[in-house]
């Protein structure tokens, strides 16, 4: 899994890509920690190029909601596709989350 | 007509030896003319399998093992995973989409399975899950 990280003003968007799992989602998880300690607004995740995503990269997602609704920050996540979009709907994640079809999407809610 | 495939691959209780066990597996299956929506199934449902072995079933007890064994006769694929540990009530594992645990951050991974997988199966003691897909593209074999 490969984080590309900007930050816009208030904003941070991240392109993630590769695989989310297992052993991976714990540097995802320092991110979100990370987002939390400097208290970021909005974080937009961008999973256009994940390749491959299980249950733990699913609940090291949900942490981060949770995390940032814990100070007011919000998630958003853009560009789900194929089967990581298939997995938030078997999941019903789609409920809980923020999902837009585009970061620009993303940014101006 | 295919011929019979099968393979057995045995992994310490270590997230880090699920990857490789992964590749073997998909080796065996690549001849298969897989559609890469069922090859993503079995992969996230194998790997699900693995890490509930390792974690629940072992508890990374570095002296355990998890059992894989696939098998392939051209019209479906099992996968079985078997740990050493005193096994697992899958019968009753809440459901990760109701309103009271979708927030909640684990418990989805036998409720992948179940959904992407066409049938699934554990034995007795609950230490062992066969899990099966259908094979839909049977043009290579």
């Amino acid at each position: 899994m490969d984080i590309k990280e900007k930050k816009l003003g208030d904003q941070v968007i991240c392109q993630i890509s590769g695989e989310v799992d297992v052993t991976t989602s714990p540097d995802l998880r320092k991110l979100f920690e990370r987002m939390a300690r400097d208290k970021t607004k909005t974080l937009v995740l961008n999973l256009q190029n994940v390749s491959y995503i299980d249950s733990s990269g699913l609940a090291t997602l949900v942490e981060g909601l949770q995390r940032a609704k814990s100070y007011n920050g919000k998630l958003k996540l853009t560009n789900l596709s194929g089967k990581a979009k298939s997995l938030f709907e078997i999941t019903k994640l789609e409920r809980i989350f923020d999902i837009y079809d585009s970061e620009e999407a993303a940014l101006k809610q | 007509m295919s011929a019979d495939k099968r393979l057995h691959v045995s992994i310490k209780s270590d997230f880090a030896e699920i990857k490789d066990a992964w590749h073997k597996i998909a080796d065996l299956l690549k001849s298969l003319g897989l559609s890469s929506d069922d090859l993503f199934d079995i992969h996230l449902s194998a790997e699900e399998a693995m890490v509930n072995a390792v974690k629940y079933g072992n508890k990374f007890d570095p002296k355990l093992f998890v059992d894989i064994t696939v098998s392939c006769n051209g019209r479906e694929i099992k996968i079985s995973v078997k740990d050493q540990g005193k096994g697992f009530d899958y019968a009753h594992t809440p459901d990760p989409t109701t309103n009271e645990n979708i927030a909640k951050a684990s418990g989805r991974g036998v409720y992948l399975i179940n959904k992407l997988m066409d049938e699934v199966h554990y034995n007795k003691e609950g230490n062992e899950i066969i899990m099966v897909k259908f094979i839909k593209n049977q043009g290579s074999r």
